[in-house]
C-alpha cells in the first residue's frame, strides 16, 4: 500500500494522541474529537474514528483514495488531567497550522514518555481529601483530625504499592479494610477521651480517595451523550471498585468487632 | 453552612492535586464547588432534594462554561474538580456494603439515591450545554467526506 510519507506521520500522532487521551481517563467524545481534528489538519478525508474506554479504531482515505484502518488497544487508565491540556493544545495547534506534523509528533511522544506516577502533591491531595470530606458530611474537627491520620496511611499504602504493584481491585480491597480497622481503633481510643466519634462517617470520608463516585458520574454524563459502550463500561468498573471497597470495610468491621 | 463550604473548597482542591490539575487552574475550580455547594445547601432548605441537585448542577455546569472558556481549557478540567462535592461516593459504597449485610431495604434505598444524584447532575449539565450551544450557535468547523 502506497502511503506517503507525511500522511504516515499524521495517522500516527492521531493514534498516539487518542492513546494517551484514552489513558488519562478522557470522555470518548473528547478523544474522537481530537483525533478527528489532527486527520483533516494532515488531509485525510471519510474520516471515521470509534472510540472505546479500552480501543481506538480509525478508518480513513488518503488523497491516492485508498482506505486505512488502524487501531490501538489502551490498557492502562491514570487519571492526569495535565496530559489532557497539553494534548488539547497540540492538536488546536496542527488544526490551525501553527505547527508541522513532524514537531507536533515529538512534543506528543514526550508527553506520552514522561512519568504518569503520582507526584508529591498528589499524595497531600490524598492524605488531606478524606478529612476535607468530614465538613462535607456535617462532621467536627475531632473526625476530621482522625480522618487526616488515616488518610496519611492510606497515602502511604498508595506509596507502598506504586513498587510493590498489587492488582487494583485486590489493593482496594486490603485498603478499605485497613481503613475501617484504624478508624474503628481511633473512635475506640477517643472514646477513654470522652469523645464521641461517628465511626460511620469517618469510614465513609476516609474512603473517599478511593471510592469510584466521579467515574459514575462520568458514566453517566457518557450515556447521556450516547457513548452507551464507554458508559456502561465505566458504570460497571465503578460497581466493581465500590463491592471491593464495601467487602473490604466489611472485613475489617467484623475484625475490630473482636477487640472492643 | 460555612463549615460545609470550606470542606467543599478543600475537598476539591485536593483532589484536583490527585488528578494533576496545573496549579493556575486548581483555585478557580475549587472556589466554584464551594458556591455550587453553598448553593445547593441554601436551595435544599426549601425544596425537595432532587431539583435542588439539578439547579446545582445547572449553576455548577454554567460557571465551568464561563470558566473553561476564559482560560482556554478543555471542560472537563473545571468540571471533575468542582463537581466533586456532590458526586454520589458514599452512596454507591453504602448501597454495596448494605448489599453484604444482607439489608435489602437500606441497600435499594442508596441504590436509587445515587442514580437520581448522578442522574441530576449529568441532566443539569446537560441542559445548560444544550442551551449555551443554541445560543451560541456551535457549528462544526469542517465537514466529514
Amino acid at each position: 500500500m502506497k502511503i506517503k510519507d507525511g500522511e504516515k506521520k499524521g495517522l500516527e500522532l492521531a493514534m498516539l494522541a487518542g492513546k494517551i487521551l484514552c489513558e488519562a481517563n478522557a470522555e470518548a467524545y473528547r478523544v474522537e474529537d481530537t483525533v478527528e481534528y489532527i486527520l483533516v489538519a494532515a488531509g485525510f478525508s471519510n474520516i471515521n474514528v470509534l472510540t472505546q474506554s479500552s480501543e481506538i479504531i480509525v478508518s480513513v482515505k488518503t488523497k491516492t483514495g485508498e482506505h486505512i484502518t488502524r487501531m490501538v488497544r489502551v490498557k492502562s487508565h491514570e487519571d492526569d488531567l495535565s496530559k489532557l491540556i497539553l494534548i488539547n493544545q497540540i492538536s488546536r495547534n496542527v488544526f490551525e497550522n501553527d505547527i508541522t506534523v513532524e514537531a507536533a509528533y515529538h512534543e506528543t511522544r514526550k508527553i506520552d514518555e514522561a512519568f504518569s506516577r503520582p507526584n508529591l502533591s498528589s499524595y497531600v491531595g490524598l492524605s488531606c481529601l478524606g478529612a476535607a470530606f468530614v465538613f462535607v458530611f456535617k462532621g467536627s474537627i475531632m473526625e476530621c483530625i482522625g480522618v487526616f491520620l488515616v488518610g496519611i496511611v492510606y497515602a502511604g499504602l498508595v506509596f507502598l504499592n506504586q513498587s510493590l504493584g498489587i492488582h487494583k481491585i485486590c489493593f482496594y480491597s486490603i485498603a478499605s479494610m485497613i481503613v475501617a480497622i484504624l478508624c474503628s481503633a481511633i473512635s475506640i481510643y477517643a472514646q477513654q477521651y470522652q469523645l464521641v466519634l461517628q465511626i460511620d462517617r469517618m469510614i465513609t470520608s476516609s474512603i473517599m480517595p478511593i471510592v469510584p463516585g466521579l467515574s459514575f458520574t462520568n458514566a453517566i454524563r457518557d450515556i447521556m451523550r450516547h457513548d452507551n459502550v464507554s458508559g456502561l463500561f465505566k458504570l460497571q468498573e465503578s460497581f466493581l471498585i465500590a463491592a471491593s471497597i464495601a467487602l473490604g470495610v466489611g472485613f475489617g468491621l467484623t475484625i475490630s468487632g473482636y477487640f472492643k | 453552612m460555612i463549615l460545609g463550604m470550606i470542606g467543599a473548597f478543600f475537598s476539591s482542591l485536593c483532589y484536583s492535586l490527585v488528578l494533576k490539575v496545573p496549579r493556575c487552574y486548581v483555585f478557580s475550580a475549587s472556589c466554584n464547588a464551594a458556591l455550587s455547594w453553598g448553593i445547593f445547601l441554601i436551595v435544599s432548605r426549601y425544596i425537595n432534594l432532587i431539583p435542588a441537585y439539578f439547579i446545582s448542577g445547572c449553576y455548577l455546569t454554567f460557571v465551568v462554561q464561563c470558566l473553561a472558556r476564559i482560560h482556554k481549557v478543555p471542560i472537563t478540567v473545571m468540571l471533575l474538580p468542582s463537581i466533586v462535592p456532590f458526586v454520589p461516593g458514599a452512596d454507591i459504597y453504602k448501597c454495596i456494603f448494605y448489599l453484604v449485610e444482607g439489608d435489602l431495604q437500606l441497600s435499594m434505598n442508596y441504590f436509587t439515591s445515587m442514580f437520581v444524584v448522578a442522574g441530576m447532575l449529568g441532566l443539569g449539565g446537560l441542559s445548560i450545554d444544550v442551551i449555551l450551544d443554541l445560543i451560541l450557535k456551535k457549528e462544526r468547523r469542517y465537514r466529514n467526506g
